[in-house]
């Protein structure tokens, strides 16, 4: 009996993008993560899926605030179709947790009538299911979430229902880990230890914490988050999908990732070896977000050095992308370093001696790599733009 | 560019006046107010100012006398051209006229403009304050009178273009900061006060000063927002814990119950125990008392029976011996008391012979006392008559007088001298007798006895009747007289005796004396008669005699009561037989008692020997009867109480057994409690009880604290700490960034600030070196070889001018805070190095006058400066000093010309009319004589009110002084210092209204016009009084 399922992971609803300093940004960045809900919805629509799992992170905090319990759980609500959730270490159960709150139960209860949250290793059997939960009671659990599985109860009883594993963790080599500054709450992953559950009897681990789509087994997958919070780093890491599950009993699962993500999260490293580079740089990224705005965040690792009218137009250039990036987490460790022209502007006034004296001090400065070179670099830059000004 | 002579007409004090100048150095001089700084002012005036200058400026030139507008002609070398300006002030016809010497003409507005041209000046301009603005021209080298000690950075300021083009050329390709310099570093140090305080600090309304702001509000924020998440977290962390104590509680609570269950149990099998011991310890205490009460009894009873047995038969032959120790003692009881009668009666005997023997005694004794009482009463008789005798003795012997023998013989002794004397006096005297007398024969009055002799011893007057008067006259000198007073002296002797003793003669003496001495002899025979009889005792004798007689009486009265029947004796013989007789029956009698108490005494004590030991017999038979009976009446008790023999017996057994059982029942129990360790179990109970407790205060404490959290973590949802922390965090990051990047930028300005500053004032130093260096070649004259200048220059302006003397280690001293001398001399050195620069474009001259530029400097360093103004002249400027005390500069080598005032004869002159010695200018060049140069028909002139009012006060003071004082009286009245007391007196010595005085120290004279004048003029107006002291001016002119 092969039964269609989602399984998708760490929403972290109510993210705060700390980093973000434009609040209206932060807002746009924290209701696409409640947007994306309904995209999944449709996908389960779309997919004639009977339910959806969430693997753990529903939320960001175990004491997230009162919007995004709302919002999650309207979005819930039109799913329609159950929708059971584990806690994970975000959101982990326990004394203080969202799920205990009264808030909380009073709008499932009201919004969202198809959820369940599973708070209990314990079975929950379903029309055509069973579901074997491993909540997190607490951030870091010190053992295994799943070792209740290891010697796996009978479950003879439910027949040929497709078996799922549902649990927030790291497997070996892979977890959440203190990715970037967006997941200051992450600490030391709960450890699942996938080879000693008894495979055989599980059709289908739908697992949460890592943010990328990836399988880890046989059955074992990572849905990843279905709309990325952070830049992923490096490569084999795919976040912004949801998979659609077929699973049987004693079968290999199907799994099929849909992508349900809708802003750009990109990253960039650029090294100017000229001024030419700058223009290089420009078409970067206009390639990166084409005529977009407000949807796409980057993280721009700038090195190498620029003449001082390049680095002012840097700087222009840098803060036209600030404008439509919903965010510019730029790392710039450019050098300013003056063109022979610029240096023979500055150092040869024939009628300004002073300037030329001054400049000349502070060529000799920045060529140094004393603290005081970054400064007489931008001195150099200040008093260029000086005597263009004058 | 160098002045070769000015020549003034009708300008102010002076009517016409030329003054030719060295090429190098001129000295000026003259007494104050002959115009020198006027000359030098025209002169400056033909210079720079437009000569149709209207208003106050012309008219203050205009000449005191009336007959020409002011003229000033200037005549002067100029890029290798002599040239010669006049300018005549007129007002709107003012003239100007610059003529090239042997050359062109120019003439008014084209003079003026070829005149500013040629001396480097803009045209000064007309209109109002042209005045002003011409005088400021060439001002650095014009020293007006009292600005000597300003500050010549200004003046440098004013000449800034053309000197520092100079000094640039000058220093060594120096290069100047150009306007944009300027403009840019200006803007550098505005942005970098725009960020920073003074302090240093940022400034709060800066950028920086927002960004160190904002980082620390968004750590504050940061720590607050870490506080709060922690706060979560360490309430999830207590939740979780007091979970965990409240399962660990209910852990060993489950443990514990069964255990103290268990303890509970056996503790009261414990206590059940405890009880049945103490019943069965009870039981079995009771019956081994009661058996062995009864055991106890039936052996008693059993031995009494036997000891009562025993004793009976023991008792029985003790009685029989009582009974027969009785009778003997009864017999010997009798026996004594027969012995005990005869005793007594024997007694009765002697007692009765021995009361009559003493009565026979008594008789006896009261015989011999009654005989020796008459013996006293006789004696005492005899005494009593003796002393009766005596004292009839004693009464004759006092009736005669007290003579004794001594005595006696003294009066013998007397009489013997008396008879002597008269002895003698009679072998001496003469002797009268009277034989035969019809009359009266009378010796001295004394009638003379017929045949009698009549001793005279002196001279005698002898009458015989009134016949005749016969004086005899005894011869034998004075021995007569002698004699008869020893006679005197003797017979008085005698006479004084024989008184106290109241005797009448020597021989009633001898008779009183033999008297005596018989009466006394009697006397002395009487007390031994008396003593003989024993006078003195015999009275107590006779009362002891009384006594011992009552008492013998009484002896007997006494015992003749105790012998009824006694014959009594009749005297002591047969009182005395009697008595022996009576003794001896008596000792008879005494020996028979004797010997019968001796009998009576055995017997008795025999009687007493046997009736102690009957009695000791009869006391132990009693005693053996007690005892028996005593254990009779024991036994009567013990079988009532405890029953007879049968009936003990069996009770005996029952109680044997009952005890037996209990004691066993006893040892079970105690065997099974010690098995149990009851101790033990009670401190089981105690431990386990205190666990439970703890266990369950644990137990609430954990639930209280699970409560608590719950209670804090139960959310209200409207914030998230651990999203806040997150965004805390990132604000906090984003600020440090912000103020990292803010502090570099600030870095930057600050930079970009500093290195300007460095540069301008490395440049400033560059530019100018030229001008420190002559400045201090300038001071260096002055100060010595160490002085140096110090200038600033900012922004191309002077901003300072310093000296330094290390000599006197002084590193920099602003010109501001130098003395006012100092101040004078450092300007000049200023203003001669500046001139020496701005020469260079005026043919490598330019003139500097210094008018009184030097008045705070004293005479040493006027010597001294002379050096500075010479190297000033052999550097090619031209010096002019104008100077009332030419003579201080005679060291200068310059030429002097000495503008002085002419004495005009008193009342000679007045307003209008020229002096006599006015006369057409008359020059001589090159003397070193002096010569008389040019007389002015002019009148001194006060310059201002302020020395008017000075020469008022002068006058006035000394005319109270009475017209005349002393130099240093004068002054100290006036209270003036010392350089404007001479100054003042000079110009009222010039105007010739005071006379110096003579003596040392200097004293003055009012002039005879002043003494007249009623009161001093009040401002030293033109017009008023002063006519009559003008003065006419001569010049001497002079090269020393």
């Amino acid at each position: 009996m092969s039964i269609k399922f989602i399984h998708t992971a760490d929403w972290q609803q109510g993210k705060p993008f700390a980093g973000v300093d434009d609040d209206q940004k932060r807002a746009l960045l924290q209701q696409e993560r409640l947007n994306v809900l309904d995209r999944i919805g449709e996908v389960a629509r779309s997919h004639k899926a009977e339910f959806v799992l969430v693997a753990g992170d529903l939320f960001d905090s175990p004491s997230v605030t009162k919007y995004f319990v709302s919002g999650a759980c309207s979005a819930i609500g039109r799913m329609g179709v159950p929708v059971l959730a584990i806690p994970g270490n975000h959101d982990h159960g326990g004394p203080g947790s969202v799920w205990e709150q009264r808030f909380f139960q009073s709008e499932a209860r009201q919004l969202a009538p198809n959820l369940q949250v599973l708070l209990k290793p314990e079975l929950v059997e379903l029309d055509r299911a069973v579901v074997l939960p491993c909540p997190l009671l607490r951030r870091h659990e010190s053992s295994d979430p799943t070792s209740w599985l290891r010697a796996c109860p009978d479950l003879s009883r439910y027949g040929d229902k497709a078996r799922v594993v549902l649990a927030h963790g790291s497997v070996q080599g892979f977890g959440a880990g203190a990715a970037d500054d967006e997941d200051s709450g992450a600490g030391v992953p709960n450890l699942i230890d996938l080879s000693r559950l008894p495979e055989a009897d599980m059709d289908y681990l739908a697992l949460g914490d890592w943010h990328g789509t990836k399988q880890v087994g046989h059955k074992a997958w990572y849905a990843g988050t279905p709309e990325l919070d952070r830049f992923v780093k490096g490569g084999d890491h795919d976040p912004g999908n949801v998979l659609v599950v077929s699973a049987e009993r004693g079968g290999l699962p199907t799994v099929q990732p849909v992508r349900t993500c809708r802003f750009g999260w990109h990253e960039l490293v650029h090294s100017f070896a000229a001024d030419a580079d700058l223009t290089q740089l420009e078409a970067s990224l206009n390639s990166l977000t084409g005529a977009r705005a407000g949807q796409d965040l980057l993280r721009l690792d700038l090195r190498g050095s620029l003449s001082i009218q390049a680095s002012v137009r840097l700087e222009s250039l840098l803060e036209t992308w600030r404008a439509r990036l919903l965010r510019l987490k730029l790392s710039n460790e450019t050098v300013i370093a003056p063109s022979e022209a610029e240096i023979q502007a500055l150092t040869q006034r024939a009628s300004d001696p002073l300037i030329s004296r001054v400049a000349a001090r502070l060529v000799e400065l920045a060529a140094g790599n004393a603290e005081d070179a970054a400064a007489a670099q931008m001195a150099l830059r200040e008093l260029h733009a000086a005597t263009l000004q004058h | 560019m160098r002045i070769k002579s000015i020549t003034v007409r009708n300008y102010k004090i002076h009517r016409d006046v030329t003054v030719e100048l060295d090429p190098a150095c001129t000295v000026i001089g003259g007494p104050n107010e002959c115009g020198k700084s006027t000359l030098a002012e025209a002169a400056h005036r033909a210079l720079f100012l437009k000569a149709k200058i209207t208003g106050e400026t012309q008219r203050s030139m205009v000449s005191f006398v009336p007959g020409g507008q002011p003229e000033v002609e200037v005549c002067f070398e100029a890029g290798a051209k002599a040239y010669r300006i006049l300018k005549r002030f007129s007002g709107q016809t003012g003239m100007a006229r610059l003529s090239e010497v042997g050359g062109t003409s120019w003439q008014d507005e084209t003079a003026e403009e070829q005149l500013a041209k040629i001396l480097g000046v803009g045209l000064a301009g007309g209109g109002r304050g042209a005045g002003d603005r011409a005088a400021q021209q060439w001002a650095h080298l014009w020293v007006w009178q009292g600005q000597a000690g300003n500050n010549p950075a200004e003046q440098a300021n004013a000449q800034r273009d053309t000197l520092m083009a100079r000094l640039q050329s000058t220093g060594g390709a120096a290069v100047m900061q150009s306007e944009l310099d300027a403009e840019v570093a200006r803007s550098f140090a505005e942005r970098f006060e725009s960020i920073f305080n003074r302090n240093g600090s940022p400034r709060a309304n800066s950028d920086l000063g927002s960004a160190a702001q904002r980082n620390q509000d968004t750590a504050a924020e940061e720590v607050k927002a870490r506080e709060t998440y922690d706060r979560l977290h360490q309430t999830i962390f207590d939740y979780e814990q007091a979970g965990a104590d409240q399962a660990t509680a209910d852990r060993s609570l489950g443990l514990l119950k069964p255990q103290k269950e268990e303890v509970e149990a056996k503790l009261k099998r414990v206590d059940e125990l405890q009880r049945d011991e103490k019943l069965q310890s009870t039981e079995a205490e009771t019956g081994s008392r009661k058996h062995k009460d009864l055991s106890d009894a039936d052996q008693r009873i059993k031995a009494l029976r036997t000891d009562i047995q025993v004793r009976r038969r023991a008792l029985e032959p003790k009685i029989a011996e009582a009974e027969r120790i009785r009778g003997v003692a009864d017999k010997k009881k009798r026996a004594a008391q027969t012995a005990s009668a005869n005793h007594e009666a024997a007694t009765e005997a002697a007692r009765t012979a021995r009361l009559q023997k003493e009565l026979a005694i008594a008789y006896e004794v009261l015989f011999e006392k009654t005989a020796q009482h008459k013996q006293f009463a006789e004696k005492a008789e005899r005494v009593r008559s003796e002393r009766s005798a005596r004292s009839g003795l004693e009464a004759d012997l006092a009736k005669l007088p007290p003579v004794d023998s001594a005595k006696y013989k003294k009066l013998q002794k007397l009489d013997a001298e008396r008879s002597i004397a008269e002895a003698a006096l009679h072998a001496t005297a003469a002797r009268i007798e009277v034989i035969k007398a019809a009359v009266a024969v009378k010796a001295d009055e004394a009638v003379l006895a017929i045949g009698v002799d009549h001793l005279v011893a002196e001279d005698t007057e002898l009458a015989i009747g009134d016949i005749a008067r016969l004086r005899i006259k005894p011869g034998g000198g004075t021995s007569l007289a002698d004699a008869r007073e020893t006679v005197r002296i003797t017979k008085v002797k005698l006479q004084d005796s024989l008184d106290k003793l109241g005797l009448a003669s020597l021989d009633a003496a001898a008779g009183a004396l033999a008297d005596r001495e018989r009466i006394q002899a009697q006397i002395r025979d009487s007390d031994i008669r008396l003593s003989t009889l024993g006078a003195d005792s015999i009275d107590q004798e006779v009362s002891a005699a009384q006594l011992a007689l009552s008492n013998a009486q009484g002896e007997v009265d006494r015992r003749k009561e105790q012998v009824p029947d006694f014959a009594a004796p009749a005297d002591l013989a047969k009182a005395k037989e009697l008595a022996s007789g009576l003794g001896e029956a008596l000792q008879e009698k005494e020996l028979n008692e004797r010997s019968l108490k001796g009998v009576r005494d055995q017997a008795v004590s025999i009687s007493e020997q046997a009736e102690e030991e009957a009695v000791t017999c009869r006391t132990s038979v009693d005693e053996g009867n007690r005892e028996i009976d005593a254990a009779g009446i024991e036994l009567g008790v013990l079988t009532r109480t405890h029953g007879e023999d049968e009936a003990r017996a069996r009770e005996l057994a029952w109680l044997l057994e009952l005890k037996t059982n209990a004691e066993e029942g006893l040892r079970a129990t105690r065997t099974a409690l010690n098995a149990l360790q009851p101790d033990l179990l009670n401190a089981d109970r105690a431990r386990l009880e205190r666990a439970v407790n703890q266990a369950l205060k644990e137990k609430e404490e954990a639930t209280m604290k699970l409560a608590v959290a719950r209670d804090r973590l139960s959310s209200d949802g409207t914030a998230d700490p651990a999203a806040g922390l997150a965004t805390a965090e990132a604000r906090a990051r984003s600020a440090r960034e912000q103020l990292a990047n803010e502090q570099r930028r600030a870095k930057a300005v600050q930079m970009i600030r500093d290195l300007f500053f460095d540069e301008q004032r490395k440049l400033s130093e560059q530019v100018t070196r030229p001008l420190v260096e002559r400045v201090s070649g300038y001071l260096q004259c002055l100060f010595g070889a160490d002085a140096q200048a110090v200038i600033s220059l900012e922004e191309n302006k002077f901003t300072g001018l310093h000296v330094a003397r290390p000599d006197r280690e002084i590193s920099a001293c602003p010109f501001d805070e130098l003395s006012g001398g100092a101040k004078e001399q450092v300007a000049a050195a200023f203003r001669l190095a500046m001139a020496e620069v701005l020469a260079e474009t005026h043919d490598g001259c330019l003139p500097l006058v210094f008018d009184d530029a030097f008045a705070y400097s004293d005479p040493e360093r006027v010597q001294i400066l002379q050096r500075m103004l010479d190297l000033a002249a052999t550097r090619g400027l031209q010096i002019v000093v104008l100077s009332c005390n030419p003579a201080d500069y005679a060291a200068l080598g310059a030429r002097q010309v000495i503008l002085r005032p002419q004495p005009v004869p008193m009342g000679a002159s007045s307003i209008g009319q020229p002096a006599p010695n006015a006369a057409a200018p008359h020059q001589t060049r090159g003397s070193n004589e002096t010569t008389l140069v040019d007389v002015l028909d002019s009148r001194t002139h006060l310059p201002g009110t302020e020395s008017a009012d000075r020469h008022g006060q002068f006058l006035a003071r000394l005319r109270e002084l009475g017209g005349k004082a002393g130099n240093m009286t004068l002054r100290n009245t006036l209270g003036w210092d010392e350089a404007t007391y001479n100054s003042i007196k000079d110009q009222l010595l010039a105007q010739g209204r005071i006379l110096p005085g003579k003596g040392k120290g200097g004293s003055v004279h009012l002039a005879s016009a002043e003494v007249a004048a009623e009161s001093p003029p009040a401002a030293g107006l033109p017009g008023s009084d002063f006519s009559t002291h003008t003065a006419p001016i001569t010049i001497d002119d002079k090269r020393i």
